[in-house]
């Protein structure tokens, strides 16, 4: 059963000076549950993608169809709401927000998430600390954590929603070899033992090889 | 709310320049404002021994005018004030009385002559004004239509004409003319222009003393308390019918009165009564006012706005992120507004307190009469009460949705996905 | 290098044009400001033409006849006895140098008591329209008035001693085109409009002011007093510096004979301070006003330039690298809040110059505009100096940028 599908999608890029294209016809469908690794050269439009799938990005042409909901019609309002509920990020850098303490930090999606009561936000930051690890980190600021333990902050954050997709983009781009293991490890625990699908982009074939499907993109084209 | 705590901090801290500039920018136009409010405040806000401010009318000048040129103005004198302001319905008290009180030299027994402020009131004076009576008695209508030689005096005055004993019954001197105390009052405000002194000494009907002429023109002003729930206009009404008749005997002598909006309510004697030939107008006072609100408001306004900007642009990537989370754009406008609100609330309190400690310490800010001994400036009740606090808390708000509005909406419009890569 | 600043503040329009409208909306008020104080400090430091140093003043009463304390006279006697002896006691203290009196004859007091003058000659009628100062010749030379041809203090008291009257000068920009004073000098002149009171106008003199800053000033009428005539004020100079000494020494006693007292003794400067009361608040509160528009144009630069150059550590360390000194980075941001102020001037000068010719704003204490237009540079200058008050510490951190480890830090 296909979770997102992706139907015809071009993204066409437009300044005044000169015209991009992203992607070109691409077709793609995830089966839920599924973990895939999407791959390619710099700029061949593996980003764009995931910020088309993740919903921060339109498409030029095409339909994107998460959950069974098109989503290309959806306002910026339902979007957002969407993106809550069903959409979980990781990024390369982090983008833990310096300010806030480790709990804060995960409590994030869930502030925007109406009908959650203080009390249970609380405890489901603890719960899902607690099961990455990190509940001895849980008063401590971003800037006193390593990298990896870092991503796994970021991990906690997109996963304490309980969406059902989670996008990842080169999650162990910014950590040594040993780091990015136990994050890459952490992510086929979720996706075996909750089902979560993970889209993943990465530059790394070894990692790309463990997951169930790898996608390759060139020139905005998928190309196997 | 905690989080937002967090984040002002953690701004403090890692941008303190930026901080310290919106803070201070705030607090300064606060303070600013809350002093031009407070002023405003001292002269309407009721306090003792005006407390009657809210219901209180005075009918303070008379000018008439003549078709030779002739033109002449100034207080009313004993029968004309009468003539206008005596028995008008809706009023439950009206006394005529001195509008401002003046200076005169006093001697007691034994030390030398000081100068005091005076004021000639009818005994109906009294029942207007709430002094405390700490000693002796008022002085009787009686005693004020026969302009009795005696005198109501205040506490420290008191003490420095005859000491802590004997003063009720005692004699002392005004401009070289025996009085006789009958009653001691508590120190007064000099902030209440109209109802306050040191020395009271009755005046009535046949006091020649407050007449400039036996036409129309003397020192006499009419102090009214108008029954509650009675509409001014309904007093000023009748006031008009009075001018009206008083044409009638004049245009023998081809004159005529200029009405001028008499009598006057509080919030027009605070805004300045331009002489006796001229008509007052709070309503310039008041556009001035707003004139200045608008300047204390706008220019930091514009500060606060560029450091609310610059503050945002080093958390771009932040507000990438929550909106990949689902924050919606309302949610962030109203969250960065929120934010700037506590902080335009910590410079506003800032401001306030200043405000509050500078109004009650410098009682150059205020009208009073000259050189009184006592109580030059207000108490605190009258500095920080609802009125003043909730304004302030107006104007905070007033700031900082004129100084976060661009930059919040500006935040809301960023693309996610530049905003995530954004470079800080 | 110009070309290159201009481009990238391009680049900060945004903010740029904030600090602009803010400098704007500032310089505008600041100039109407300044142009009242420039006014103020030009009226102040003109020629009075008479001088106050010393002099104390006090309120001439009476006890009336119906008091009790009334000491009745008999026919030898009167107030003006009593005042006479008051007088000669006050004038032979040991501190005192000269007494006069008069009504409504010093300065900062508000009474417009108008007295009409005039005079027919061949079938014109000439009038001049004052305000009636009446004095004896000793307030003269307490005064040291100074006539308009240079008569001395001395001249001016010996003509009203021989009964004649003075007239000032006024405002010719309000009054045009009524005849000056000089031509009435000579003439046997109508006063009040009543026939029977005919007076020679024996000289002009400077006009004694309601104020210091007394806007419409349309000149004096000053009448002589004699020993027999009522009076309200009591005037007196000190030796000079013995101010203090005197105001100490008087007391009660001195200031009673019989029937007659003097009253509310006090300096000429108190009465000067309390009539600018007015004035004093509004240039307190003017003050106050460009004060925290300073403060908020310094605060805004400081605020605004600390988030630039923090911005740029790594632009001004390449181009520390490339050989600019550090002088070079300082000249560059103050180059940009100076061309920020010159763009909000002009607009502002605009502004200001439709103010004047629209006639929507004068100060009216003296006529024309000149002050108006010596404003402009003043508030340039002013913002000029706020302006590099608030660039100095953000150029001062810009200054300071190691270019290596900011490099690295990229």
């Amino acid at each position: 059963m296909s979770i997102i599908t992706l139907n015809g999608i071009s993204k066409v890029y437009r300044t005044k000076e000169i015209e991009t294209t992203a992607l070109e016809n691409v077709n793609l469908s995830v089966d839920k549950g599924e973990f895939i690794s999407i791959m390619g050269p710099s700029g061949c439009g593996k980003s764009t993608l995931l910020n088309i799938v993740g919903l921060l990005d339109k498409p030029t042409i095409g339909s994107v169809n998460i959950l069974g909901e098109d989503c290309s019609r959806f306002t910026d309002n339902a979007l957002s709401h969407f993106r809550n509920a069903n959409l979980g990020f990781v990024f390369q850098s982090f983008h833990l927000i310096p300010s806030l303490n480790v709990a804060a930090n995960v409590e994030m999606p869930l502030l925007y998430r109406n009908g959650v009561s203080a009390s249970e936000r609380k405890e489901r930051v603890e719960k899902v600390l607690e099961r990455l690890e990190m509940s001895h980190r849980i008063k401590h600021l971003p800037s006193q954590l390593s990298g990896g333990q870092c991503q796994r902050v970021a991990i906690a954050r997109a996963i304490v929603g309980q969406p059902e997709i989670i996008l990842a983009d080169e999650p162990t781009g910014n950590l040594d070899s040993k780091m990015g293991s136990e994050v890459m490890e952490l992510l086929h625990r979720l996706n075996r033992e909750d089902g979560v699908t993970i889209i993943m982009v990465t530059h790394n074939e070894a990692q790309a090889r463990e997951t169930d499907r790898i996608v390759r993109f060139f020139d905005g084209r998928i190309i196997s | 709310m905690k989080t937002k705590l967090v984040q002002i901090l953690y701004d403090m801290r890692h941008q303190p320049v930026i901080g310290w500039v919106t803070i201070i920018g705030t607090a300064m136009a606060i303070f600013l404002i809350m002093v031009v409010t407070m002023i405003q405040e001292v002269a309407v806000t009721p306090f003792a021994p005006e407390s009657c401010r809210d219901r209180l009318l005075v009918g303070v000048y008379m000018h008439v005018a003549g078709e030779n040129g002739h033109d002449g103005s100034s207080g009313l004198n004993q029968k004309t004030a009468r003539r206008i302001y005596a028995g008008l319905e809706g009023i439950e008290h009206t006394s005529f009385m001195q509008f401002r009180s003046e200076p005169a030299d006093v001697k007691g027994p034994t030390n030398d002559a000081f100068t005091v402020q005076t004021r000639r009131a009818d005994a109906e004076f009294w029942n207007i004004f709430d002094h405390e009576l700490i000693e002796g008695r008022y002085y009787t209508p009686e005693e004020a239509d026969a302009t009795s030689k005696v005198a109501v005096i205040s506490e420290s005055t008191a003490r420095r004409l005859f000491g802590s004993q004997n003063r009720v019954g005692n004699t002392f001197m005004i401009n070289h003319t025996p009085y006789t105390v009958v009653g001691v009052v508590a120190d007064n405000s000099s902030l209440a222009l109209t109802g306050s002194g040191e020395v009271f000494i009755p005046t009535g009907i046949n006091d020649e003393s407050l007449n400039y002429d036996n036409e129309w023109s003397g020192d006499v002003a009419a102090a009214m308390l108008v029954k509650d729930g009675v509409d001014f206009e309904t007093i000023r009404d009748q006031v008009k019918a009075r001018y009206a008749a008083f044409d009638t005997e004049l245009s023998v002598k081809g004159e005529r009165t200029v009405y001028h909006e008499q009598p006057y309510d509080q919030r027009t004697i605070a805004s300045g009564l331009h002489g006796s030939n001229n008509s007052p107008d709070p309503e310039s006072d008041r556009k001035i006012r707003m004139a200045i609100y608008l300047i204390l408001l706008l220019v930091p306004a514009i500060n606060l706005s560029t450091m609310l900007h610059s503050r945002m642009r080093h958390r771009i990537s932040e507000i990438g992120v929550r909106r990949a989370f689902g924050c919606t754009r309302t949610r962030l406008i109203a969250d960065i507004i929120t934010e700037n609100f506590i902080v335009t609330l910590i410079g506003g309190v800032i401001g306030l307190l200043l405000g509050v400690v500078f109004a009650s310490t410098y009682g150059g800010l205020y009208d009073t009469m000259d050189n009184f001994g006592s109580g030059n400036t207000p108490s605190l009740s009258v500095l920080l009460n609802i009125n003043t606090i909730l304004m302030s808390l107006l104007f905070c708000f007033i700031l900082n949705i004129i100084s976060a509005a661009i930059p919040a909406w500006q935040a809301s419009r960023l693309n996610p996905i530049n905003a995530i890569n954004a470079r800080k | 290098m110009k070309r290159r600043l201009l481009y990238q503040m391009r680049n900060e329009w945004r903010s740029n044009i904030w600090m602009i409208i803010q400098l704007l909306i500032v310089s505008v008020i600041l100039w109407g400001i300044f142009w009242l104080f420039i006014e103020l400090i030009a009226v102040k430091n003109r020629h009075f033409g008479y001088d106050l140093t010393d002099v104390y003043v006090a309120d001439i009463k009476f006890v009336p006849k119906t008091s009790s304390t009334f000491q009745p006279y008999d026919s030898a006697h009167s107030y003006y006895t009593d005042r006479a002896l008051l007088r000669g006691r006050i004038n032979s203290l040991p501190c005192v140098e000269l007494t006069g009196m008069g009504f409504n004859c010093m300065p900062y007091n508000y009474n417009y008591s108008g007295m009409p003058v005039e005079y027919t000659e061949a079938d014109s009628t000439y009038r001049y329209n004052g305000n009636n100062r009446a004095m004896t010749p000793d307030v003269v030379r307490i005064m040291r008035l100074e006539g308009l041809n240079g008569e001395t203090p001395e001249e001016l008291a010996s003509i009203l001693e021989r009964g004649e009257i003075l007239l000032s000068d006024f405002d010719y920009s309000f009054y045009n085109p009524a005849p000056g004073p000089e031509c009435f000098v000579g003439k046997d002149v109508m006063i009040n409009r009543d026939s029977t009171y005919i007076r020679r106008v024996g000289a002009t003199v400077h006009g004694i002011h309601r104020t210091d800053y007394e806007s419409i000033f349309g000149g004096v009428v000053i009448t002589p007093v004699g020993d027999n005539d009522w009076a309200a004020q009591f005037i007196i100079r000190v030796k000079p510096g013995m101010g203090k000494e005197f105001m100490e020494t008087i007391n009660a006693e001195m200031l009673e004979q019989g029937n007659v007292y003097l009253s509310n003794l006090q300096s000429i400067n108190r009465m000067r301070d309390v009539a600018h009361v007015d004035i004093t608040n509004i240039v307190r509160n003017m003050s106050a006003c460009a004060g925290f528009l300073l403060i908020v144009i310094f605060l805004g630069f400081l605020g605004t330039f600390w988030f630039r150059t923090q911005q740029r550590v790594a632009e001004i360390a390449v181009r520390m690298v490339n050989g600019a000194t550090r002088r070079d980075i300082f000249r560059r941001l103050l180059t940009e809040g100076m061309i920020l102020l010159i763009t909000a001037t002009v607009p502002a000068i605009m502004i200001e110059y439709a103010i004047i010719r629209g006639e929507v704003l004068s100060w009216g204490l003296t006529g024309g505009y000149t002050f108006a237009y010596i404003s402009i540079p003043v508030t340039f200058c002013i913002l000029t100096v706020m302006i590099i008050a608030g660039i100095w510490m953000p150029a001062r951190k810009a200054m300071n940028i190691n270019p290596a480890t900011a490099l690295k830090e990229e």
